[in-house]
């Protein structure tokens, strides 16, 4: 039995699509302001005919319901299935507008990429782009980590019920708080006590590097949401190179590391239960991985025999495991990875990306909880093989509370996993097929699907055009962990069925 | 003492062949960053030319020096530099300018010894050869009278649904 959608549910959807891309239109008063204090007329004009845009299409798509029902879970997954690209695509007509973009396809690039947090960017002459556009890029990137949804739900903006649903479809699976705007508010705390502290920290290391004091504030913030909502934009073309500075990069890699942390985590950490840090599966998964991910990058990097020392490592090759896990910050160039991590320190980042950080939280990837998970399921599969017929066997994992595996939960982590793996093998097979390399192919598609923005080289303004909607497609599908795409699809298939329509 | 002379060689040879070429962009006897990133690895720790524009500012080294990053063919590359190379440079790009051209004979490194594994060019001599400048961006006016057009009819539509909700309310 499949729900359609009638006439009046693409009312509603069309509705609350209308209602998250009025939303970013009244964001770009951010770039606005930013431009007309640094008096960028010309980038102040692209964001004025952006929110016209915006504005209008978001008030056109709201006009079409104007008393929506209560919000069911399918519509929950079409809002926001639509609503992250109907968001995007506005986001890009400002971008588009600017020099740095060659055509409205490379802007919506990058749109996606930042609402996304993926950090994959096809952009031209970063390092000459309006401080208005950089704001907008990395702002994108603030409020794509902790969802357009949930950016919406914090406002509890004219929602008629259905909140947790909404919240459930951008991809999180955990209520932290028992009220889901609370959570919202919640989430968006977190970012903020994040935001100021690694805001702070980096304007004081930059400015002793000798950045003048607007362009280090500027640029201390832009990195810090960049690297707390696991995204990997940078205002210079180099990333992080650019700095040279240890401080900078020891810095970023702790905010990206707070950035993997479930939120919920975060709130039992902040309530005082400390220990649920070292207790949590998805924690130790998330250890374990990134562990065993930076010793096989060493090994790597040794075998090349050009890093000198420990600092060498843990800057170019533990930084670039947990990087890959996360934000997608660059301390290495793309030939690089190819170059002197060798195959095994390669295979072990490619690994890193595809776990990717922990649910409910700004990372992306399959998430380690699910991987361990899965893990206890095949102990468990296992132990009962080798028992005999008559016991019962249970397996306990701890994640905030004392649980016991049933195939419910191994069942919706596998299945999330294969799409994964599936979407991960299908880019990287349209990367063949664009005659890259299998191994620089793997790489970016793992990248874009897990939304880590980790590039080996073949993202560029220049690569083809259907491997950059491939790319786009992975992103989206990624970033909602691909139930509400598939949804979307389904209901895509059901409209064709005239004969459906007609009963 | 090899590795100095070769520079001053190449440094006197370039000048020579140089002359009159400002704001002429990169000439073609000079690698670009792109090229230095993708740079043959045997030849890790020779000397090198390499041109690119100079961007954003020179920032304070560990242990002494600056770093100047330069940016050719979309890729930048860091260029450690003594104090007062640094302040030889007139302008770094950025949204507002075009950061001079700058000529650098120096020693690549794929992984530095000295700075923590970071790929970079030790500057035994770094040259302008091009002055850079402010940068004109063209002022659009139609770009704002169309977002104003739309805001207008955003407003307009906005009134329109809360008067529908209205009348549907009562």
């Amino acid at each position: 039995m499949w729900l359609r959608l009638a006439s009046r549910d693409l009312r509603i959807v069309s509705h609350y699509v209308g209602m998250l891309v009025v939303g970013i239109g009244l964001a770009m008063a951010v770039p606005i302001a930013v431009g007309s204090i640094y008096a960028e007329w010309a980038a102040v004009l692209d964001f004025v005919l952006g929110m016209g845009v915006a504005l209008t299409v978001g008030m056109l798509l709201i006009n079409a319901e104007t008393r929506p029902d209560r919000v069911t879970h399918t519509h929950a997954l079409a809002i926001t299935a639509l609503g992250w690209i109907a968001a995007a695509m506005v986001a890009a007509v400002p971008l588009a507008l600017s020099p740095n973009y060659d055509s409205y396809l490379n802007a919506a690039f990058d749109a996606i990429s930042g609402l996304t947090v993926s950090g994959l960017t096809v952009v031209s002459g970063l390092d000459h782009m309006a401080i208005s556009h950089n704001m907008w890029r990395h702002l994108m990137q603030l409020i794509g980590g902790q969802g357009i949804v949930v950016a919406a739900l914090s406002l509890a903006v004219g929602l008629r019920g259905g909140a947790f649903s909404l919240y459930l479809a951008e991809g999180r699976d955990e209520r932290i708080l028992p009220n889901v705007v609370h959570t919202a508010r919640f989430i968006w705390f977190v970012t903020a006590v994040y935001v100021a502290a690694g805001t702070l920290t980096l304007f004081a290391i930059l400015t002793h590097l000798g950045v003048s004091l607007d362009r280090g504030i500027l640029h201390a913030f832009w990195l810090t949401a960049a690297a707390f909502d696991t995204g990997g934009f940078a205002p210079q073309r180099m990333n992080l190179m650019y700095y040279h500075s240890t401080l900078v990069e020891m810095t970023a890699l702790c905010l990206m590391m707070a950035g993997s942390i479930n939120f919920a985590l975060h709130a039992h950490v902040w309530r005082g239960a400390r220990d649920e840090l070292w207790k949590n599966l998805e924690t130790r998964v998330l250890a374990t991985v990134i562990a065993i991910g930076s010793m096989l990058v060493a090994l790597g990097l040794m075998a090349s025999d050009r890093f000198p020392g420990g600092l060498a490592l843990l800057r170019k090759g533990v930084f670039q495991v947990i990087s890959g896990h996360s934000a997608g910050h660059q301390t290495v160039y793309g030939n690089q990875l190819l170059e002197e991590f060798g195959s095994i320190g390669l295979l072990a980042i490619i690994i890193g990306m595809a776990v990717g950080g922990s649910l409910s939280s700004t990372g992306g990837g399959v998430k380690a909880l699910r991987i361990g998970v899965i893990t206890k399921s095949i102990i468990l599969q296992t132990k009962q093989a080798l028992a005999p017929p008559s016991s019962a066997i249970k397996i306990r994992y701890h994640h905030i509370t004392e649980r016991i595996l049933t195939p419910d939960v191994t069942g919706a982590a596998a299945t999330v996993f294969i799409l994964y793996l599936g979407t991960y093998l299908m880019g990287g097979v349209a990367g063949a097929i664009y005659g890259y390399g299998i191994p620089e192919s793997l790489f970016e598609s793992v990248s874009a699907t897990a939304n880590s923005g980790l590039s080996i080289g073949i993202t560029s303004p220049s690569m083809p055009t259907g491997l950059k909607l491939v790319y786009m497609f992975q992103m989206w599908a990624g970033r909602l962990e691909f139930i509400a795409v598939l949804v979307l699809i389904a209901q895509v298939v059901l409209a064709f069925d005239l004969k459906g329509m007609r009963k | 003492m090899m590795r100095f002379l070769m520079a001053l060689a190449l440094t006197v040879a370039f000048a020579a062949s140089g002359s009159g070429m400002a704001h002429a962009g990169l000439s073609g006897d000079a690698m670009s960053p792109a090229e230095v990133v993708a740079i043959d690895r045997a030849r890790d720790g020779s000397v090198i030319v390499v041109e690119g524009e100079a961007i954003g500012e020179h920032l304070r080294a560990r242990g002494g020096g600056r770093w100047v990053n330069i940016l050719g063919d979309e890729t930048g590359l860091g260029i450690w530099v003594t104090d007062a190379m640094a302040e030889g440079i007139e302008y770094f790009g950025d949204h507002r300018h075009d950061g001079d051209i700058v000529r650098v004979v120096g020693v690549v490194n794929i992984a530095c010894d000295q700075h923590a594994g970071e790929f970079d060019v030790h500057a035994e001599s770094l040259a302008t050869i091009a002055v850079g400048g402010p940068r004109e961006m063209e002022i659009q006016p139609i770009k704002g009278v169309v977002g104003a057009a739309g805001m207008v009819l955003a407003f307009l539509l906005w009134r329109y649904y809360r008067q529908r909700r209205e009348r549907r309310m009562l």
